[in-house]
């Protein structure tokens, strides 16, 4: 999941630099981890942990409600309510990211907005070269792997354990 | 002096499932999606401290399914999804937002009907096309 100590990687594969925390965010997160090592459910972590970092007054831009949505998301796929990512998710989460809007990153690329849009929604897929051509936008490459590891690597076990280098 | 706004409880019902066949999941993370746009609706941070800032506070977030027969739509339809309830407590005259920001909920979930109940009085709020989506939904056409 992780490429290195102190990036913490969402279950669509967004990168967060945890050196980047204050040292507010940091102990906000620090208390959030301990909450999430009680086993909560999905619901009830979200519930908590929206008031929790608004009592702390953690902006909306911050990192921390990242990883709080992102925590509370693995809870949701391992219960069953929430759908795990899929190749449209990590395409939706790569062009917010590296574009901000489908529409910058069709008019950046010359990828039709209309194609996208239905292969992001879910209504059609893309060819293998307009997947390359996307993926090669993106910076990003297809990667194969056992449904066992992406499991894995969607775990709230395993946002426990990246998240553990916090308290250190 | 602080200007006191009466805060009133509302609950909604979202299902975790879509509407449109095969009825799937909502995208990952969509929900992170309406916690934001939740948020930022009711949300006032700056401003002098002595005016009272308006902020929702969620009383609860529950997983629930609907008791047979106790809420059918607007055609009658006994619709029996499990669906994540939001109890919250917002200034009485936000309820016109609310409903307005359940429209973008009804459009960026996939849902006909969004079952909304304010001082145990239904106010569904059912889809409606111009309403558009929720800011940030990515996958929405």
């Amino acid at each position: 999941m992780m490429v290195n100590d102190y990036n913490y990687e969402t279950v669509t594969g967004r990168q967060i630099d945890l050196r980047s925390l204050t040292a507010d965010e940091k102990d906000c997160l620090t208390f959030v981890l301990s909450k999430y090592k009680e086993k909560p459910g999905w619901s009830e972590f979200a519930a908590w942990w929206f008031n929790y970092v608004d009592d702390r007054r953690i902006g909306s831009d911050s990192p921390v409600q990242r990883i709080c949505s992102d925590l509370e998301a693995r809870i949701g796929i391992a219960e069953g309510k929430v759908k795990p990512p899929d190749y449209q998710d990590y395409l939706a989460a790569f062009i917010d990211e590296q574009y901000g809007s489908r529409y910058k990153f069709c008019q950046a690329t010359g990828v039709d907005q209309g194609q996208l849009s239905k292969v992001i929604s879910g209504k059609a897929d893309l060819s293998l070269d307009l997947l390359r051509k996307v993926l090669s936008h993106l910076h990003a490459s297809l990667i194969i792997q056992r449904e066992e590891t992406a499991r894995s690597a969607a775990s709230p076990e395993e946002a426990s354990r990246v998240l553990a280098a916090l308290a250190r | 002096m602080s200007q006191q706004e009466e805060q009133i409880e509302c609950w909604f019902l979202i299902p975790i499932l879509r509407n449109s066949v095969p009825r799937e999941k909502h995208p990952t993370e969509l929900w992170d999606v309406f916690h934001k746009c939740l948020r930022d609706l009711f949300h006032a941070l700056s401003g002098p401290v002595d005016v009272f800032r308006e902020r929702v506070k969620i009383r609860a977030i529950e997983d629930v399914r609907k008791t047979p027969g106790s809420w059918p739509n607007e055609q009658g339809e006994i619709i029996n999804d499990e669906s994540r309830k939001y109890t919250l407590l917002i200034a009485e005259h936000k309820v016109d937002d609310l409903r307005e920001f359940l429209e973008k909920v009804a459009n960026s979930f996939d849902q006909d009907e969004i079952l909304c109940v304010v001082r145990g009085v239904k106010k569904s709020v059912l889809r409606r096309k111009q309403a558009g989506f929720l800011d940030g939904d990515l996958w929405s056409e």
